[in-house]
Formats: C-alpha cells, structure tokens, sequence
C-alpha cells in the first residue's frame, strides 16, 4: 500500500533522444512497409497468444501473421510441449487448419490425407507406395521458433532468432515473467476493429500521455491528468523501447466522477479511472507494481513491434495491431483479470469499468485515419514531437535500427 | 449469504424494465443509440435515485442465484452504466470524439480474431 509521504511524480520525460522533427515517410511508404514485412516481422519475438488457452494435448490456436500470409499452428504435444509449425502440409502445401482455435488428435490434411501428430512428425500417407521415394522423417511440418513469457506465447519467424525471447524482453526481467504468468489470470472482455491507418498510428496514440487531457476531454480528463504520465525509454532495451506510466492526481478532487462511478467503486476495482473503494486482488506483483506510491495506477510497455502491454495491480492489458498493408491494420484489445465476479455489485462494477474504457480507447482511435490520411497526401511531411513524447522517437529509433541491423546481417 | 433484504418496491418502473432491461452490453448499447436523449434522461433520472437498493438486493445473490423475476432488474440496472456518459459528461447520445463505438468488434476470448 502506498505512502502517503511519498507523492513525487517519475520525470515526465526527457530531450535525451533529441528534439528535432521526425519524418513521416515510414507510415506511408510502400517501400517502407516492405522493409517492415522483412526484416521486423519476420525477425522480431511477436506475441501471438496465451499459454492458458492451449491447455491440454491436441489444443491448437492458428495465428495469421496477415501481411506475410503466414498462418502458424501453435501446437500442445502429447508431452504438453508447445510447438509452432506453419500451416501448411509438407505433401503439396494445403492448410491443415482453417480455425482460429480446435483440439485435434492428430493434423490430417484435406487435401489428399497426409497426417502428422501433434509433434509435427509426419506418421500417415495414404497409398505411401505410389511414391518413388518418401522419406516421411524429412516431411515434418515446417517448424517456428516459440517461447513463453509471462504466460503468453511469443513465435519468431526468423530461420535463427537474433536473440532469445528473455533478451529480447529486457528490461522486463524474471519478476514481470512471474506476475504475468500468475494461473490466476483469466481474460475478461476485449474487442477488435480495422482501422484505414498505418499500423504504428495505433501503437503511438498508446505510448505518449500528453494527449490525455484533450483527447479524453469528454471521459477521463483529470482522473489521469496528463501530467501524471510520465514517459519511459530503455536505451539499451531490442525488444522494449519504451513505455509510459499512469498515476492518479493529488487533488482527488479532479476528474468527473459521476455518481455511477462512484456507486460502481463501492463493489470492485475494475475502472482504472476511479479511485476504487475496493483494490484489485492479485499475487506477486514485487518489482513490477510500484504499489508504494499511492498514486500510481498502472505502468505500460511498448513490446516492439506491436504490442502495448498495460501492468497494474489485479488487471492486464494487451493492445496488439497487426498491419494487413501499409494502409491498413487490425488492431486488438483483450483484458485479464486474477478476480472473476461473483455478485451482482462486482458485476455492475465491471460493467462500469468495460464501459468506460470502452470509450476512452474510441477516443484513442479516433485520430489515426485522419492522421494517415494527411500524411499520405503530403499535408503533412513531418511531426514534431516534445519531452513527454519521447517514446515516440525511442520507437521510431528502434525502428530504423531494427532494419539496419537485419540488413546488415543479410549482406555478404 | 443469507438473503435478508427484500425485493425493493419497483412500480412506476415498468416501461423503464422492458425497454432497458435487456440482456447484454451490445444489446443496451444499440438501445442508447437507438433513444433519444430525452428518453435517456427520463430513463436515468427514474432509475438514479433507486439504484443504490437494487444494488444492494441483487448483491446478497450468488450470481448464478438471481431469482429469475428480478433479472429484467438487473439489466437495467447495468443499463445505467451504458447511459453514464451520455448524460453526465456528452450531453449527448454518441461521443462526437471517438471513432462509431459499432466499429469496435467485441471478442470472445483472446485468439478469437473473426472471420481469418
């Protein structure tokens, strides 16, 4: 529980990556985007699922990595191994798997019937002799690099991973691997929409809080001033550029709060915006919330390339967006909670909460395909970025030197 | 959980429960964006200075325990969370500064992606 005495706020931000404009060219450029597709998609640790829901052997979720055409099995073994293949069946390269989620006793191909078990091995062919020359152990599915962190399942879709998952992840060390990987979390609600937008336009609306105070004018205004989110950057991070954190004001006065949040913060903790009379439950924790101060609500991570991963006491959050072409992307966001309700006031408190993150998040999105748009005409060639919107130059460095690095290896 | 507090007195109510007791979030939605904002309003107002007892008599249920007649209650009662903004920081049925609140697809778990 936090110290009252203890009410100084983290820097709001920082200079240290620079202070000029930045281009805009990488949101709009085709050739930009192709670059992106090589050598950040298809070299980058990309989060891809929970561990939770690919429990018992022959569970399968299949992931689309949209704009590479990629569809990946993420298999459970008998040996409860988790495995990632592609979708694709080694005879002449049918997809084994059309469901976004199934359980199966072994991947039989549709096609002409070839089978492989849960491991990838292939173990049936039908009329195996009219082939001149099978060698069924050279015919595994073609496997992906996966590894799990905090309980999600991450594939990595290079031939040989630059780095493993954990290096990838710093500075989210061991601790954050414990509280996100907690049993006790389960996914409450989340949604999904396609937005007419380069996909980074979604990550970057999630990664700066100067916006706060306008863009949230007609929710939460106040309750989270912008002045209470500070920036982060991880100079030394491949996977974690940067991030943002989130700390109720002093003056508990400011922000509206109307008499349903108030009633609704009687029965539960579920509005990240209320001051809940009831705290979230959850274990662990240590190193990763900063629970001794009393202000502070929740800390996010920008997990480069895509992802947005929101940690607070009792409540995580995800934010993925996946590009389907430069112009396009489907963005995503799913809630966990350790705490599923079992009264109606926990209910009603929960609804508040969906409810009023519903529209804070509409409001999040609601610049993007404009922003795009002025971009692509040319209107606009360059943005101007200050303290507080560091992460965005932290995320736009890692960018380019993502690139740069994986072309360099590429070159003879 | 003993249940001790008694099913509140509801009447005058009525059309309030049939029009806003509905059964889901997408379901209250779409009816807020279906009302008028003075319906809205005469559907807070009756509902506001109430809240606190249905609350209060529905909480004493285990969840799955809800007797059957006080589930139209419920709903409306959660209605209330649906209209929230539009009374009391929109003045206004829709937010006019975020994207159509339609165009955000709920999941139903975390790889659930629609039509792949």
């Amino acid at each position: 529980m936090g110290k009252a005495e203890n009410l100084a706020l983290p820097e709001i931000g920082s200079h240290a990556l620079g202070t000029g404009k930045l281009p805009v060219n990488q949101y709009v450029s085709k050739e930009f985007f192709e670059l992106e597709k090589e050598h950040i998609f298809r070299k980058s640790w990309l989060l891809v699922g929970r561990e939770s829901d690919v429990k018992a052997p022959g569970d399968y979720q299949n992931f689309m990595v949209d704009t590479l055409g990629v569809s990946v099995v993420i298999m459970r073994g008998k040996d409860q191994k988790l495995r990632a293949f592609y979708n694709a069946c080694t005879h002449r390269g049918s997809r084994l798997v059309n469901a976004a989620t199934g359980n199966v006793r072994a991947l039989v191909c549709n096609f002409h019937g070839w089978s492989f078990n849960l491991e990838g091995d292939l173990i049936n062919v039908p009329d195996a002799g009219l082939f001149a020359d099978l060698d069924p152990k050279q015919e595994h599915l073609k496997p992906i690099h996966l590894d799990v962190w905090g309980g999600f399942i991450f594939i990595n879709l290079a031939e040989k991973p630059e780095w493993t998952l954990r290096e990838y992840l710093k500075p989210l060390d061991d601790k954050f691997d414990r509280y996100l990987g907690n049993k006790d979390w389960s996914w409450s609600f989340g949604w999904r929409a396609k937005f007419n937008a380069n996909w980074k336009l979604i990550v970057d609306a999630q990664i700066e809080g100067y916006h706060v105070d306008m863009t949230h004018r007609k929710t939460i205004a106040g309750a989270i001033p912008g002045s209470s989110t500070a920036a982060y950057y991880f100079p030394e991070s491949v996977g974690v550029p940067c991030g943002v954190a989130a700390y109720r004001p002093e003056d508990t006065s400011r922000g509206m709060q109307t008499p349903m949040n108030l009633l609704s913060a009687k029965y539960g903790a579920t509005s990240i915006y209320t001051k809940p009379e009831r705290e979230f439950a959850a274990e662990g924790g240590e190193g990763v919330l900063k629970e001794d101060h009393p202000l502070w609500i929740f800390d996010n991570y920008l997990v480069f390339p895509n992802i947005v991963l929101f940690v607070q006491k009792g409540q995580i959050l995800i934010q993925r967006t996946l590009p389907i072409s430069a112009d396009e992307c489907i963005w995503e966001v799913d809630f966990y909670h350790t705490e599923k309700p079992t009264t109606f006031g926990h209910v009603f408190n929960m609804e508040q909460g969906v409810i009023q993150i519903r529209d804070v998040l509409s409001e999040d999105l609601y610049t993007a395909e404009g922003i795009h748009a002025n971009f692509k005409c040319g209107a606009i060639t360059h943005v101007n970025l200050n303290k507080q919107e560091v992460p965005l130059r932290a995320y736009y460095n890692r960018l380019l030197s993502a690139i740069e690095q994986s072309q360099a290896k590429e070159k003879p | 959980m003993s249940i001790t507090t008694p099913r509140p007195e509801t009447s005058g109510l009525e059309n309030h429960f049939a029009a806003w007791g509905l059964p889901t979030t997408e379901k209250r939605l779409s009816k807020r964006l279906s009302s008028s904002m003075e319906e809205v309003r005469s559907f807070y107002d009756a509902m506001l200075p109430r809240l606190p007892e249905f609350i209060e008599y529905l909480n004493q249920f285990p969840l799955d325990a809800i007797p059957q007649e006080a589930h139209q209650l419920a709903w409306a009662s959660l209605a209330m969370c649906e209209v929230d903004n539009a009374i009391n920081k929109w003045h206004h049925i829709t937010l006019d500064t975020g994207i159509d609140i339609l165009r955000m697809i709920p999941k139903t778990n975390f790889p659930d992606r629609g039509q792949q």
